[in-house]
């Protein structure tokens, strides 16, 4: 038996079923059959029903992804075979030559601009946009460039112009470029797989009918959201083939479709609206059921937009007249600037050669069919071997999430005494001891991201700049500063005990370059990041001494922060390895079943005297999971029972069940809330929701947290919501929401500690007089007051932070009024230098 | 919270938490650079304003 995984498919679901694996102490291998991950979700602008910009949320999760030593990405490979049993597969991949070795490219694009072979259509953009015939796949990772071998002349016709020696090999200092590479295929040895395999659109003879590749400004959904998109061929301005932005556009959603076409164009059209609010926009469709209600609100918002949503039975006929597009159907006619037809979706062609390759069936629609029987949504009929996300059905990101999750609970409770065995630990920190009082040598590291920073700045100026600035001992420039080899490379030196990065956003790279600090031997609180790209070259991308002026002044800013930084440790928490399971409807079984599979200790609370007597749980897939419930050891139910007062935080709550024998207290590290129906107790000793600070919509269903990525989780960490509480679902929905959502409690009660940020809340309590003022505002019920007695017998006032809680929002430093109390790592002083750093001149 | 005051022996330490406990404190003692020092605390549960009133 291994203790790793195969992840077929790079997409939202195949990264996310990688990353809960991870989490939960399993190795994975991540095998993407395009050169850079992330599937369609990199590739749209906004997902639906959230409206939340893909890009955004997805490249923080591939950053965390290739920089885990426990995730080996097999990009631009297939998987040839899954041979032998569950538990033991063997498993060969073969990666496809990209004739430039990925271990030496820098992703420095010197090889680009020497490259005499252009205007190759970039296939990422469907055709749109062009590059060179050596080239990044896309603006995603890995970043490793690869020789296209169709339009390479030196490997069509064994020469590049009239040079014996190409431009490209000379251009590579790394000696990256390799016109000899072959196929190579490489084996692992895996206990379990996932197939994630994603899907494409079917171009078939319904897009010739309505002019697609015949008529200009005739998109597919795909190729639409790569105009709508800001990394795009048009840089998220959408344009007509001629170069003009269409004054109207107009969408057709055939009938019979999963409603994931027609969201795509609700999406699609407010996206085009958002741009132009003067636009006219129309959406063709049949009929769609809506089943969510966040579809139907956001379908809602669609129209209130002033959309013009028109039911039809079908478009008869698209035809050119005067530039514009002529959409006829019934006895309506639309004109239109370009016309988006939502294709059909089908599993990818690579899927459907692997489903053969393992002797999996397709259905009539070209997807995965279910083993006949099966109780189990995502299992496949080949034992060890799961499937998930859009791979089974089109779906929306939300739902292969879930999904995803839901498969990576599989996999870990089948693997489950290999839990953590291939897991690769990282070596003990081995940092710098810096104190305060230390005098700051600062390293600062600009870097180029490619063009998208030093394609604008002066550089030079603001090197010369920044090695002008107080402390600063170095200043290094790099091609690009995530691959953190100089970083590591030049605070291994220990010469320096501040960085500042001159480079991008925070919110997609701060772990990674922390990280990078971290294993160049600095605490990663000595690090500040100053976002050049962003914050200058994106927004003043016209004018390149504005540009350059702010980035000077964003440097001196973060300079002077980085100099009143201090060295922070971890906090380290203890966790209660048990779950609270509240309400015992098909996803709280399947929920408490596949934790107690997973060989961890649940308490199931229902309400009913028995379990039988629960809607749904009398139908035979749910009775089976019951009988499958009362054989294991590991779950303790309680029926007739409520939950009373509940307290604690991430990993260790402590929760009263109402018993009808009487009260008992139980200690869990996680809370599942698997039911809409009240579960507490009517009596004012205690009410679980309010203690955990849980919320209901007007609908009476829970309200998670906020992001398409965390549908399972409330914004109280720790705590997590299924089935019945968050929306109205299907038995086979609810048990997969059941099983996500062990997957999402395993990877925190699997663990014997968490490990949390010291950024958090620190009471002076020279200057707190116990006013109390903080402890209301607090979104977290973090702070307490206390009072204490000093060796001369007066008793003081003062405020408590419990650390395991607090989020180190800072609201409580922005309601003190005598200073008593700040976030580390976030102290007014810093953010006082700083704006005196703006007026400087 | 550390009552401030620093007692050279063991004994003298926990004589000190004694009489805190007595009047509802939890109390800790830790030795630190040969000294040993008392920390203590215990929630407010009600406070009395200067009109009178009771909050909490």
């Amino acid at each position: 038996m291994r203790g790793s995984v195969l992840v077929v498919g790079a997409g939202p679901a195949g990264m996310r079923a990688s990353s809960e694996l991870v989490n939960q102490g399993f190795k994975v291998i991540l095998v993407e059959e395009k050169p850079t991950i992330g599937g369609k979700m990199a590739q749209i602008d906004k997902m639906f029903p959230s409206n939340e910009c893909s890009t955004c949320t997805i490249l923080p999760k591939m950053l965390e992804l290739t920089s885990n030593p426990n995730v080996t990405i097999v990009a631009f490979a297939d998987v040839e075979s899954i041979e032998e049993q569950a538990g033991d597969f063997k498993v060969k991949v073969t990666k496809k030559p990209r004739y430039v070795d990925p271990a030496k490219c820098t992703a420095c694009t010197d090889c680009f601009a020497v490259c005499p072979v252009g205007g190759i259509p970039i296939d990422f953009n469907f055709g749109r946009g062009t590059c060179k015939a050596i080239s990044f796949y896309s603006p995603f990772p890995p970043r490793k460039a690869l020789i296209n071998p169709d339009k390479c002349t030196y490997l069509t016709e064994g020469k590049c112009g009239d040079k014996d020696i190409p431009p490209c090999v000379e251009a590579c200092k790394p000696e990256a470029i390799v016109f000899d590479q072959k196929p190579q295929t490489v084996e692992f040895d895996v206990g379990a797989v996932i197939l994630a395999t994603g899907i494409k659109e079917v171009k078939s003879g319904l897009l010739e009918q309505y002019g697609h590749s015949q008529l200009p400004n005739v998109l597919t959904g795909l190729e639409y959201e790569r105009l709508l998109s800001g990394l795009g061929p048009t840089s998220g301005i959408v344009k007509r083939d001629d170069g003009q932005e269409p004054k109207s556009v107009c969408w057709y959603v055939p009938d019979n479709y999963s409603s994931v076409g027609f969201m795509t164009a609700v999406a699609q059209s407010l996206g085009t609206i958002e741009r132009n609010p003067d636009a006219a926009v129309s959406v063709l469709h049949g009929n769609h059921a809506l089943q969510k209600e966040s579809y139907k609100d956001f379908y809602q918002k669609a129209k209130d937009s002033g959309i013009n949503f028109i039911q039809t039975y079908g478009v008869i006929s698209v035809k050119e007249a005067g530039g514009n597009l002529e959409i006829s159907f019934e006895d309506e006619t639309i004109t239109a600037e370009m016309f988006v037809l939502i294709p059909p979706l089908s599993l990818t062609e690579s899927g459907r050669r692997l489903a053969e390759k393992v002797g999996l069936e397709l259905n009539e629609s070209g997807f995965v069919e279910k083993k006949s029987g099966d109780s189990h949504p995502i299992r496949t009929s080949r034992e060890g071997i799961f499937i998930c996300g859009s791979a089974l059905a089109p779906k929306g990101i939300d739902d292969a999430v879930i999904q995803a999750c839901a498969a990576a609970s599989e996999a870990a409770s089948f693997l489950v005494a290999e839990r953590g065995r291939e897991m690769v630990h990282p070596p003990e920190k081995d940092l710098l001891p810096v104190e305060p009082q230390d005098e700051s040598t600062i390293l600062a590291v600009i870097c180029q991201c490619g063009k998208n920073i030093a394609g604008l700045l002066d550089m030079d100026e603001l090197v010369t700049y920044t090695k002008s600035l107080p402390n600063v001992k170095h200043v290094e420039v790099t091609p690009f500063g995530c691959d953190g080899v100089k970083i590591r490379e030049l605070l291994k030196t220990k010469d320096f005990n501040r960085l500042v990065l001159g480079a991008c956003s925070p919110k997609t790279h701060e772990d990674l370059f922390s990280l990078h600090a971290e294993m160049g031997g600095l605490n990663r609180y000595l690090m500040e990041i100053v976002n050049l790209r962003n914050q200058c070259t994106w927004v003043h991308s016209k004018d390149k001494k504005k540009a350059t002026d702010k980035a000077k002044t964003l440097m001196r800013m973060g300079v002077k922060r980085v100099t009143l930084l201090e060295s922070l440790d971890d906090i380290h928490v203890s966790v209660t390895p048990a779950c609270l399971v509240i309400g015992a409807e098909p996803a709280g079984i399947s929920c408490a079943l596949k934790l107690a599979e997973a060989n961890l200790n649940v308490y199931l609370v229902e309400k009913k005297d028995s379990l039988d007597e629960v809607e749904k749980n009398d139908v035979s897939l749910v009775k089976n999971l019951i009988k499958e419930l009362s054989r294991n050891e590991k779950v303790k139910v309680y029926t007739g029972s409520e939950v009373g007062r509940a307290e604690g935080f991430v990993g260790n709550f402590k929760a009263e069940i109402v018993t009808p024998d009487g009260e008992e207290d139980i200690n869990v590290g996680s809370i599942v809330v698997a039911t809409k129906a009240k579960m507490s107790t009517d009596s004012d000793e205690g009410d679980f929701e309010k203690d955990l600070l849980l919320q209901r919509d007007e609908n009476d269903f829970f309200i998670g947290m906020l992001g398409i990525l965390n549908p399972l989780d409330f914004n109280t960490e720790g705590v997590f919501q299924c089935g019945s509480a968050r929306d109205k679902m299907g038995i086979l929905d609810a048990i997969i929401d059941g099983q996500a959502a062990a997957s999402r409690v395993a990877g925190i009660i699997s663990k014997e500690e968490l490990v949390k940020s010291p950024a958090i809340s620190f009471v002076v309590d020279e200057y707190c007089d116990g006013c109390a003022y903080c402890i209301d505002p607090c979104p977290s019920n973090a702070i307490t007051l206390i009072e204490y007695m000093t060796a001369d017998g007066n008793i003081k006032k003062t405020v408590e932070v419990n650390e395991a809680v607090c989020r180190g929002c800072g609201v409580c430093m922005a309601t003190c009024p005598k200073k008593g109390i700040f976030v580390r790592h976030f102290k007014p002083e810093y953010f006082e230098e700083m704006i005196k750093a703006v007026v400087e001149v | 919270m550390w009552d401030k005051g620093q007692y050279s022996t063991e004994k003298e330490a926990h004589e000190k938490m004694a009489q805190y406990e007595k009047d509802g404190f939890e109390a800790e003692c830790m030795k630190e650079n040969g000294k040993y020092l008392v920390y203590t605390r215990r929630l407010v549960t009600e406070i009395v304003l200067e009109d009178g009133g009771q909050t909490l």
